[in-house]
């Protein structure tokens, strides 16, 4: 196995503060300083060698304050973890710790370059030979520790030691046996037994069972008491409710009885005042109003109701009777109704006839007054007719007019024509000069000429003449029989609306004669309508009457029946009232004997009741009693169980105490000489020979004080009042270095978390010196934020035997890691 | 069995507790378990340990 095992590099990755990979090489110096100021990384290389060793962290391990996890052992930048630590001694041992985030961690291990397979985590054990726990006693060195030594009051001290010993661990063992849960315990069951002793006392003599017994037999013989009592009260009870049941009936009886004699006055009373009706007169009345309402039915075509009146040709006087007469009287209303409606009818057909009527007049009187207007044309005609003839012969001879002008017409145009004919041809003739004719070309005369002139002048003066004038008066002719032609024609046409008109008012004159017979025949039917009217309302007054009549003779008719049997009803209940036999004097005697039962009843129940009450209360107190014992049984039980208990715990807090004290001898045994060796290694000065330091048993704890021998008078003097800081903290110092080697192992380095820290330069100087002049550890880690040590250590150590690491901020990416030595 | 190098102090301590005769078993054994539950799980591991014993449960641990 390798020995004396030193740090040759630690490679960190995305451990705490760093991110990106950081190298520290080591080589083969003593002191490694590694320097830089709060938060720059200085610690967390050190808890880097921790994790690397142990795959943990004090922060993660330690009970109570503030517990970290693995996670937050990852840089918040990183999701790997990745330390390398290479440890040099016999062998080369490479320790490669990793972890992801959110994954489980991993180690690996080579040993001199070659993996270890099984079981890494033990094989590293082994190698080291140190748990964790013992290593940050006995490697880590933290100022805190260092001042709490060398300044501490004797508590603090105290606690400080134990903890570097491992002693607290005893004490807060002992300290967190909980005796005072225990003892509240105690004290409750305590109390509790102490109140069921209480209950038990207030239930008293519940244990006397004679008592239970004689009430029990008090009890059966109450209760065949009682029984024998409601026997009698039952018979009594029976015979009373017969009595009176009796009585009962007679009071009855007699409410009845006098309950028919006011009924019977009451009628007596009504018989007063309704009027007697003769049967025969009665009689005579229905059959006369039956006859006439079938002769009524008849007239009114109600042949049903008149066959039914028939049935029965003589009258019986029952009560049905006033219900046909009622059936009479609903058909005479139904009648009454057809009579109103069919009035209704004939006098708006009367009102339609008469518009009628007045509106056919109307109209004849227009047309005659038309006629009268038209009848002129028709002389007119025939005075026409007379003069020029038929309307045709004017027509012919208009035509023959017509073309005896035409004719003229010709002739007027040929001698026009003519005419000027003979003026070209004298005008040529007279102008030319010519002899011949411009037309025949035969030789002309004067007398031609003359001729031809004289012919000109006749057609010019008479022969047109004549001829226009013959046509005009033609044409006059005609004019004058066109204008008579169209006359009448005009008339004509009037006399065909004459004709027209004349034939109208023959029908109008029909139709007016046939309204005028439809109206006296509604005026007819109206006085018809009216009269049965008459007779009807006439009817039903009487019917009316007759009802009334007949209601009032079956109403005394009824009373003088039911008088009758109220008189039966009431010589029955005095037949029966005689029989009923009543005695009182048995009943108020029954009576007064059921009240003394019912009294004495009632008084043996109440009797029963309180002590079937207090019967109860005892058997229930009993049990109660039962259960108060068998829970103050368990709590006993309980209480004894915890007493032992406790006292179980009170041994085993002594038998830690005495542990503890065991160990504290022990453990001040063995380091006593190696913190002698090591105090003479540093303090060369022969004033202070020897260290010792004592265990001081107090009642509350045990303190511990460090005593040196006087090396010239040989005295034994406390370092606390009587060295300087500077001997208290070397005095310390060699404390802490033979812990280093309380228990054997292979580390060869130990880590110094600020060991300077509030101690001034020469202390400091000091403290390096005395370090450096150790045999063990070989290799001194010290973290520091004071940059002066670098020049210390070089003076003490040489340069040759240091190393510096000066650690910066660095952002994101961690520190920064210079070596500047 | 105890691992070797998990602490060579508690190994030490728990040795010392079985040296102490004069005690009987149980006690030994009881201290003994309250030490390791002190130191794994906190002043709340060894009240669980009495609450237990308490209810009646394992006073013979």
């Amino acid at each position: 196995m390798p020995n004396g095992l030193k740090i040759e590099s630690l490679e960190i990755k995305g451990f705490r503060s760093f991110n990106l990979p950081r190298k520290f090489e080591l080589e083969d110096a003593r002191f490694i300083l590694l320097i830089g100021p709060i938060g720059s990384g200085k610690s967390s290389v050190l808890k880097a060698i921790e994790y690397a060793l142990y795959g943990s962290s004090y922060e993660i391990t330690r009970l109570g304050l503030i517990r970290l996890k693995h996670e937050d052992m990852v840089n918040d930048f990183s999701d790997l973890l990745n330390i390398e630590l290479i440890l040099k001694g016999e062998h080369r041992v490479r320790i490669v710790r990793g972890r992801k985030r959110g994954r489980p961690g991993r180690l690996r291990v080579y040993l001199d370059n070659m993996p270890v397979k099984n079981d890494v985590e033990r094989f590293l054990r082994d190698v080291i030979m140190l748990g964790h726990e013992d290593f940050l006693r006995e490697i880590v060195i933290h100022h805190l520790i260092l001042r709490d030594i060398v300044e501490g009051g004797p508590v603090r001290r105290s606690i400080a030691l134990d903890r570097l010993f491992g002693i607290e661990l005893l004490e807060q063992s002992y300290k967190s046996i909980p005796l005072t849960m225990v003892e509240k315990k105690i004290l409750e069951y305590e109390r509790k037994i102490g109140e069921l002793n209480l209950e038990l006392a207030k239930i008293g003599a519940f244990h006397d069972p004679e008592r239970i017994k004689s009430m029990e037999i008090d009890i059966n013989r109450l209760r065949n008491r009682i029984e024998t009592l409601q026997r009698e009260h039952k018979q009594v009870e029976s015979m009373l409710s017969e009595m009176e049941e009796t009585e009962l009936r007679r009071k009855l009886l007699l409410e009845r009885y006098y309950s028919l004699k006011s009924q019977l006055e009451e009628i007596d009373g009504k018989l007063d005042r309704v009027e007697e009706i003769s049967t025969v007169e009665i009689i005579s009345d229905i059959e006369d109003v039956l006859e006439n309402a079938r002769s009524l039915f008849r007239d009114m075509l109600y042949e049903e109701m008149a066959k039914e009146l028939y049935k029965e040709p003589r009258v019986v006087l029952k009560e049905d009777i006033i219900e046909k007469l009622n059936r009479i009287l609903l058909a005479m209303n139904n009648i009454m109704k057809d009579l109103e409606y069919k009035l209704d009818n004939q006098l708006n057909e009367r009102i339609e006839y008469k518009r009628r009527y007045d509106v056919l007049r109307g109209k004849q009187i227009d047309l005659e007054s038309e006629i009268e207007k038209l009848i002129h044309y028709r002389y007119e005609y025939t005075d026409l007719v007379k003069k020029y003839g038929l309307p045709d012969d004017i027509s012919k001879r208009i035509e023959e007019y017509e073309a005896e002008l035409l004719k003229l017409g010709r002739k007027n145009r040929q001698l026009k024509n003519i005419w000027d004919l003979l003026k070209v041809t004298i005008d040529r003739i007279e102008l030319e000069k010519r002899t011949k004719c411009p037309i025949c070309g035969k030789e002309l005369v004067s007398e031609d000429l003359e001729k031809m002139r004289r012919r000109r002048k006749e057609i010019e003066e008479k022969d047109l003449v004549n001829i226009i004038r013959k046509m005009e008066e033609i044409e006059s002719k005609i004019n004058e029989l066109r204008d008579i032609l169209n006359r009448i024609r005009g008339i004509e046409e009037n006399i065909r609306r004459l004709e027209e008109l004349e034939l109208e008012k023959e029908e109008l004159e029909r139709k007016i004669t046939k309204i005028s017979n439809l109206l006296h025949h509604a005026e007819e039917n109206i006085h018809i309508v009216k009269d049965k009217m008459r007779r009807a309302r006439y009817l039903k007054e009487r019917l009316s009457d007759l009802i009334e009549k007949l209601t009032t003779y079956f109403e005394r008719k009824s009373l003088l029946e039911r008088r009758r049997d109220i008189q039966k009803n009431l010589e029955s209940i005095k037949e029966e009232l005689e029989k009923l036999r009543y005695e009182e004097s048995r009943y108020l005697k029954l009576k007064k004997r059921k009240e003394e039962l019912e009294k004495i009843l009632f008084e043996d129940k109440v009797k029963l009741e309180s002590l079937l009450r207090e019967y109860e209360k005892l058997k229930k107190d009993l049990e109660r009693a039962k259960d108060f014992f068998k829970r103050k049984e368990q709590l006993e039980r309980k209480l004894e169980y915890l007493r032992k208990l406790y006292k179980y715990l009170e041994n085993v807090r002594k038998l830690l105490r005495e542990v503890q004290a065991d160990l504290r001898v022990r453990m001040l045994k063995r380091i006593r000489s190696n913190m002698n060796k090591t105090f003479k290694q540093l303090y060369v000065h022969p004033d202070l020979v020897e260290v010792d330091i004592r265990a001081i048993e107090t009642p509350k704890r045990s303190v511990y004080e460090i005593y040196v021998k006087r090396g010239s008078d040989g005295t034994w003097i406390p370092i606390y009042s009587k060295l300087s800081d500077g001997q208290r903290l070397m005095i310390a110092l060699s404390l802490l270095l033979s812990i280093y080697k309380l228990y054997p192992h292979n580390i060869d380095f130990i880590l110094l978390d600020e060991p300077f820290a509030n101690i001034n330069g020469e202390c400091r100087r000091s403290i390096l010196k005395l370090l450096a002049n150790t045999e063990s550890p070989s290799q001194i880690f010290i973290a520091t934020q004071d940059e002066s040590i670098i020049d210390l250590v070089k003076k003490i150590v040489g340069k040759d035997n240091m190393i510096a690491y000066k650690l910066t901020y660095g952002g994101i990416e961690g520190p920064k890691v210079t070596r500047i030595c | 069995m105890r691992r070797k190098y998990e602490s060579k102090l508690i190994e030490e301590i728990l040795n010392l507790i079985d040296s102490r005769v004069e005690y009987d078993k149980n006690t030994r054994k009881l201290a003994k378990t309250i030490l390791l539950a002190f130191k794994n799980e906190g002043r709340k591991g060894v009240e669980k340990i009495v609450e237990n014993m308490m209810e009646g449960k394992n006073l013979d641990a």
